[in-house]
């Protein structure tokens, strides 16, 4: 039985290149508390600061000011303890670097003092929640597609099975019916086991999917903390902050226009088709 | 139609080092591209659209078949320098495309390949780097940005060169919703100026606005034509590893408690279906 990971940022803050004429602030002044089991998307416009503070939360970039602390801990320059973490970078095809896709995916586990068995059953389990058959594993990693190699990144940190998964926009490169199942088995994960699990995304669809909670950066700050329906619904406040509200709530403001009469304000698939059934029933 | 400026006649494809069993790349593959057109193409992950867009350019060669660009072959190495001037590409990874150590470097490169006076780059390094929104970036050492800059970054240098055919292969994978529909604009404006574009992509949005549609599976061509007609197809849809967009699912939901909809494939439509 695995327990999520308790995150904190107290007051954290990061500068890239400190005094250096391209030194760049990322972050200022964030407080943050993750509980155990959490589940939480970041969203912001490019250069926002999302990655930045992935990796802060994760551990493995010391703020430059302020304190990271995982289970009230403070985390050293020596990062999270082994085994407790798993990071997935923006482009984790970047990372791969064994010679087949199983010992690419084994390597992390690999490392944990895991028995043979346990590591394989790892590394299986893994490939089948990323959507890569019996076929792929003694392929070469860059031997693959675009995609391909995303799932084989992903499938990399699945493995390690953490108390807290950090996934930087993993949806990327994958096509669309693997991206909900990636969400679903994220969700999935997260409810049987108990992880925390923190994503960064920009589809705001997919954040609805996955998001129980949603942070928004703007410019290095955190403008928004809060439950993540309240947020996606709020299209002034995305909008405000350089981002698109998902789908079903630009349905909601067209169809109230449109209408020319309140309507409830939905955010769910089944609750747009609710609201469109009724107001044709209603004529 | 117009005389097509790319052609794949029965292209198929396998790579050198593919593993004894599976199934080539690319099988029997024809396309004409007219100049001027707007081709989005889409598929699940792995079936063959960057390589597709490799032979467009004559980064590999189809074994059997031809490829043409502008009527010339590219297996005939005399004519590459011409096909890489004709056919602009945009790589999946941008780390991969990244040659300089500053931003504007990185524009510069291709342009001073291209023998472009000095003068000219500056004033086309300042104006792309303008609407791609890293005028501001310009000093910065490409591998220390964030994704999406590194994306932008790319997307300038290809730009600058105004090429006649642009291949994008997601090109828009790492930007946030508005700079992707900004970056969709973009392009837009460069179809409209006259430029040929095939745009590989898995973003909903981008695909159904696209006026053709070319929808790879295993290897193979398997839909040709408009958005409309490939999203009336669910089985066609779920096998080439798609969804419906937002607009076909509502749809779909309201026909099954009885309230049928003329098809509607954008929110817009859906919205005047539901109030007509
Ligand atoms: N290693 C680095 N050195 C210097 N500056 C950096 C470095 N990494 C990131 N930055 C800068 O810090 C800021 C925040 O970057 P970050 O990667 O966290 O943004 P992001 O929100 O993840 O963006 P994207 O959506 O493009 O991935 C950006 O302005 C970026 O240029
Ligand atoms: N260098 C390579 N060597 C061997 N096989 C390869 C190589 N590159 C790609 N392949 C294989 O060729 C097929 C087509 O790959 P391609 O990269 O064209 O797919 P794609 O449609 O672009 O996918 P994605 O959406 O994941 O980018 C896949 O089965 C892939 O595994
Ligand atoms: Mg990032
Ligand atoms: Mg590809």
């Amino acid at each position: 039985m695995c327990l999520g990971l308790r995150l904190e940022l107290d007051e954290a803050g990061l500068v890239y290149q400190p005094g250096l004429p391209f030194s760049a602030t990322a972050l200022e002044h964030v407080f943050l508390q993750v509980e155990p089991g959490e589940r939480v998307g970041i969203a912001g416009p490019v250069g926002s600061g999302k990655s930045s503070l992935l990796e802060l939360l994760a551990g493995i970039t010391p703020p430059t000011s302020g304190q990271v602390l995982h289970d009230g801990q403070p985390v050293g320059r020596a990062g999270p303890k082994p085994g407790t973490i798993g990071l997935s970078f923006q482009a984790p095809e970047n990372c791969l670097f064994e010679n087949t896709v199983a010992a690419d995916v084994a390597f992390g586990p690999g490392r944990l003092g895991l028995d043979k068995e346990e590591v394989a059953r790892r590394v299986r389990s893994a490939l089948e929640a990323t959507g890569l058959d019996e076929s792929f594993e003694q392929r070469h990693p860059f031997s693959l597609s675009g995609g391909e190699q995303r799932r084989v990144g992903l499938a990399g940190v699945l493995a390690l099975e953490p108390r807290a998964l950090f996934l930087d926009e993993p949806t990327a490169y994958l096509d669309p019916a693997a991206r909900l199942d990636l969400i679903d088995r994220l969700v999935e994960l997260n409810e049987e086991s108990g992880a925390t699990v923190v994503m960064v995304g920009h589809d705001m669809d997919e954040l609805s999917r996955f998001a129980q909670r949603l942070l928004i950066l703007d410019a290095g700050r955190m403008v928004a903390d809060g439950p993540a329906p309240g947020l996606l619904a709020d299209a002034g406040l995305l909008r405000d902050h350089g981002l698109e509200p998902p789908g079903t709530v630009t349905l909601a403001g067209l169809i109230s226009r449109a209408a020319s009469l309140p309507v409830e304000p939905f955010l769910t698939e089944e609750q747009a088709v609710e609201a469109l059934a009724r107001i044709m029933e209603g004529r | 139609m117009p005389k097509p400026i790319v052609t794949l006649n029965e292209v198929s494809y396998r790579y050198p080092h593919a593993p004894g069993g599976t199934p080539p790349a690319l099988s029997n593959v024809s396309l004409d591209i007219a100049r001027g057109e707007f081709v989005a193409l889409v598929g699940a992950n792995g079936s063959g659209k960057s390589t597709l867009a490799r032979l467009l350019n004559g980064l590999i060669r189809p074994a059997p078949g031809e490829a043409l660009v502008d009527g010339k072959s590219t297996a005939d190495p005399a004519n590459l320098d011409r096909i890489r001037e004709t056919v602009g590409m945009v790589f999946q990874n941008p780390d991969s495309q990244i040659v300089a150590t500053t931003v504007g470097d990185d524009i510069a490169f291709g342009l001073e390949n291209m023998g472009i006076p000095p003068d000219e780059i500056e004033r086309r390094i300042e104006e792309t780097a303008r609407r791609f929104g890293v005028a501001e970036l310009l000093g910065r050492e490409p591998h220390w940005l964030s994704g999406g800059q590194k994306q932008r970054t790319v997307l300038a240098g290809v730009v600058a060169l105004r090429p006649r055919v642009l291949v994008l292969d997601e090109p828009t994978s790492m930007l946030d919703s508005r700079s992707q529909r900004e970056f969709r604009e973009l392009i837009d404006e460069l179809w409209r100026d006259g430029a040929t574009i095939v745009y590989i992509t898995h973003l909903m949005e981008e695909i159904v606005t696209a006026p053709r549609l070319v929808a790879l599976q295993d290897g193979a061509i398997v839909y040709d034509g408009a958005p409309r007609g490939f999203f009336s197809q669910p089985e066609l849809t779920a096998s080439t590893g798609l969804t419906p967009p937002l607009a076909v699912r509502i749809s779909q939901a309201l026909a099954a408690r009885g309230h049928r909809l003329p098809p509607a494939l954008s929110l817009t439509e859906l919205v005047e279906a539901v109030c007509a």
